[in-house]
């Protein structure tokens, strides 16, 4: 048996110095091929044997400072459920003042170059334990330690069954330099997974704020319709009635920010669902503009050109698009109340709406920015308008997924052009 | 003197109800109110008169208003009645057509929305 398994060692090829360089490069990109830390460790343990050890096992050291095997990888496959079996029966004790304990402890390295019988019976407890220490043939084994910013996360085990293989400090440099790379790429696995796990809160937190705070939303907006309805019977003053009305639109605004909110979550989760199906486009740009202009009275909006065929997609998210883009030609166009919107039916088989106003405009380095999320315009006084500049971004995102495109044409104090294109039929290939 | 249209309401959140007893009450609705769907079983037990028209909120605590909509539709005493869900949250529209319910609205809505779905049943 001893035989068996020193013949196979012997043939296992070792690291010369000249392969060093190539074997880590070689473990580096076994490290970064994913970012599931124990998938990683297991590859990472497999292909450190039997090049830098006949058994290899990397262990972790729990919040409550329990060791805890994460992978073991034998030159003998067969034998790796056999090797997790010992570790089960030979629990590492914590306060031993060597090995593996004392890594994890002390964060420095051990390097046993021989292992010698005495040895073995220095470190079991009891006689079974010697038994199968002695049977295991251990010759030599280097341990080190894994660890982030100082502190030690694990540890490394290499042992070499062979009498042929008797770990040197080149080889504990090596070892180190390993190590050091898994404990990054755990460190790097961690942030990964605490990130995904901080999304999925926030996204599960917004979806929950969206819905409470639409709550009181609701009956805000429902008491200020009463007092309008009321006071107009009454006969009340305009003003206020057209005080009442501006509370109604600013309770509206409140809705599409918190909307927004949950659309741009969804977005980065692939989520964003479509009711999609062929609608009268003119319609419904007819049917958005008398909405944004009774909240903007100041403001004309004129719609020329038309477009006979239906288009295919979401009326509601696209109709979601022109508000977006009224509302911001509204919003930076101050002191010039035009707004033109024209249709055409191009020829590639796509609708085109475009949405023109005459205001602040955007500055040539500003253009290429303004579809990026939480992007926000910058006045002439140098002030960022009001707004979570998400819209756009939602928006270039629902025209996007339609298989259109939403671009944008502008100069500084020469106004905007916003344009978008929605199919007349569903796309075969999209997005 | 002419029987007023009866609506139940149901929901979870008191100033919903409160805001919309208000609303369609002066909108000439007799109105009842409910937090939970018990009501419904005692309407369905014929232990509570039956209303004309029922808004009924998707998401109750503990409770799924789509259920409830497929009980009462599925209920010979009270399939008849006409069913408008409610909600806050986006996208439930699509998921309300299993219920059997007969209409949607998204929450915060128009009273003249309100209303010209209730006048589509009554």
């Amino acid at each position: 048996m001893t035989k068996k398994t020193n013949k196979k060692s012997a043939n296992a090829k070792q690291i010369e110095p000249a392969d060093t360089s190539e074997f880590l490069a070689k473990i580096s990109k076994i490290l970064s091929a994913s970012l599931d830390y124990k998938k990683t460790l297991t590859n990472a343990a497999n292909a450190l044997v039997p090049q830098m050890a006949d058994w290899c096992s990397v262990s972790m050291l729990s919040e409550d400072d329990e060791i805890e095997q994460v992978t073991i990888a034998h030159v003998d496959p067969k034998k790796v459920a056999w090797a997790k079996k010992i570790n089960k029966r030979m629990p590492a004790d914590m306060s031993s003042p060597t090995g593996l304990p004392n890594v994890l402890r002390t964060g420095i390295s051990e390097l046993y170059s021989t292992i010698t019988d005495e040895m073995l019976v220095a470190s079991s407890k009891r006689k079974s334990e010697l038994d199968l220490l002695r049977k295991l043939h251990l010759s030599s084994v280097m341990i080190v330690p894994l660890s982030v910013q100082n502190l030690v996360i694990g540890a490394i085990s290499f042992v070499s069954t062979s009498n042929h293989r008797n770990y040197t400090e080149a080889d504990l440099a090596i070892a180190e330099e390993i190590a050091s790379r898994v404990a990054l790429a755990i460190h790097n696995s961690y942030i990964f997974t605490e990130s995904q796990k901080a999304l999925t809160l926030r996204d599960e937190f917004i979806s929950i704020a969206s819905h409470e705070l639409k709550t009181p939303i609701t009956s805000l907006k429902m008491y200020g319709q009463i007092v309008h309805q009321q006071l107009s019977e009454q006969g009340i003053d305009k003003t206020i009635l057209t005080t009442l009305s501006k509370m109604n639109g600013q309770i509206d605004r409140l809705t599409l920010l918190v909307n927004d909110m949950l659309n741009v979550s969804k977005i980065q989760l692939g989520k964003l669902e479509f009711n999609e199906d062929s609608f009268d486009l003119g319609k419904m740009v007819r049917d958005t503009v008398e909405v944004v202009q009774a909240s903007a009275p100041k403001h004309r909006i004129m719609i020329e050109g038309k477009v006979s065929k239906r288009v295919w997609g979401d009326k509601d998210r696209i109709s979601q698009v022109l508000i977006n883009l009224l509302t911001n030609a509204i919003k930076y166009s101050p002191h010039e109340y035009k707004i033109n919107i024209s249709l055409t039916e191009k020829k590639n088989g796509l609708a085109e709406v475009k949405v023109q106003d005459y205001g602040i405009g955007i500055d040539s380095e500003q253009l290429g920015k303004i579809f990026n999320r939480f992007y926000r315009a910058v006045g002439p006084d140098e002030k960022t308008f009001p707004g979570l500049g998400i819209g756009l971004y939602i928006s270039h995102e629902i025209i996007r997924r339609h298989g259109g495109t939403l671009e944008v044409a502008s100069s500084k104090g020469a106004g905007s052009t916003f344009s978008f294109t929605i199919p007349f039929s569903k796309p075969k290939n999209r997005p | 003197m002419i029987k007023k249209n009866k609506i139940l309401v149901i929901d979870d959140t008191e100033d919903i109800l409160e805001a919309l007893e208000l609303v369609l009450t002066n909108g000439g609705f007799a109105v009842d109110l409910a937090t939970k769907e018990e009501r419904v079983y005692e309407m369905m037990a014929g232990h509570e008169p039956l209303p004309d028209l029922i808004l009924l909120d998707v998401l109750l605590s503990g409770q799924d208003g789509r259920m409830i909509a497929r009980k009462l539709k599925d209920n010979t005493k009270t399939k008849h009645i006409p069913i408008i869900m409610m909600s806050a949250h986006p996208d439930v529209e699509k998921t309300i057509h299993k219920s059997g319910a007969d209409d949607y609205l998204a929450k915060p809505f128009e009273m003249t929305g309100l209303f010209s779905k209730i006048h589509k049943f009554i």
